[in-house]
């Protein structure tokens, strides 16, 4: 079992970089926690959104009666309102991190015992 | 809370992320524990990372807590009470 979620807080501002240093530009290169910017990039692409600023782009999927997906075709609408509103909210955030924000967050992902797995910097973005 | 990149299209990215690398290392069997898991499920297998994911026999669901949250067809599907092996984890360690 693996638990995923983003945090807000962790936010560094944007810097005017003629007027001053970055405090901390080290790599984290002796263990594998920090997933780096540019694996995280690569999976930039993967999800297109639509024309729309609408909340709903993800395909539909198929599930089994067990919850198990099993095909990207199948249309639930029941299941894509309840993310709707969770959607909506993030929406209000938003304002807030325009241009202001170099990093806006973390994304991690962790065991049930409380160890985290692997981390993520939110660099100018957030959740999605 | 989440928001979408200034250019709008680095979706999900962190949390497919992270489910490429547990795939990588746990291989089989996952169960994803996420806010809005429902969806997830489905963004997953529309990413790249799709036929593997289904290949190894893992879901997502979402936690217990925020599972509230979400309409009842979603809960008997997606929330941990629903799914057999969870027990009385919440899932909502990172809380």
């Amino acid at each position: 079992m693996l638990v995923l979620d983003s945090n807000n807080s962790l936010k560094r501002m944007k810097t005017a970089r003629e007027q001053r240093e970055v405090g901390d530009t080290r790599e984290l290169t002796d263990s594998d926690y920090f997933l780096s910017n540019n694996f995280v990039d690569l999976f930039g692409d993967e999800v297109q959104r639509t024309a729309d600023t609408g909340v709903k782009e993800e395909p539909d999927a198929e599930l089994s009666d067990d919850g198990y997906v099993t095909d990207v075709n199948d249309v639930q609408p029941q299941l894509e309102d309840c993310a709707t509103n969770w959607k909506a909210a993030a929406s209000k955030e938003k304002k807030k991190m325009w241009g202001v924000f170099d990093e806006t967050g973390v994304f991690a992902c962790a065991c049930p015992h409380g160890f985290v797995m692997w981390i993520a910097d939110m660099v100018q973005s957030g959740e999605l | 809370m989440a928001v979408v990149l200034i250019d709008d299209f680095s979706r999900a990215k962190y949390p497919l992320a992270m489910v490429s690398k547990a795939l990588d290392v746990f291989g089989k069997h996952l169960l994803i524990g996420y806010d809005i898991g429902c969806v997830f499920g489905r963004t997953i297998l529309s990413s790249s990372l799709g036929p593997k994911f289904q290949d190894s026999g893992s879901r997502t669901c979402v936690n217990a807590f925020h599972g509230y949250s979400h309409n009842y067809e979603c809960q008997c599907k997606n929330h941990p009470n629903n799914i057999a092996g969870v027990g009385l984890e919440d899932l909502e360690t990172l809380e």
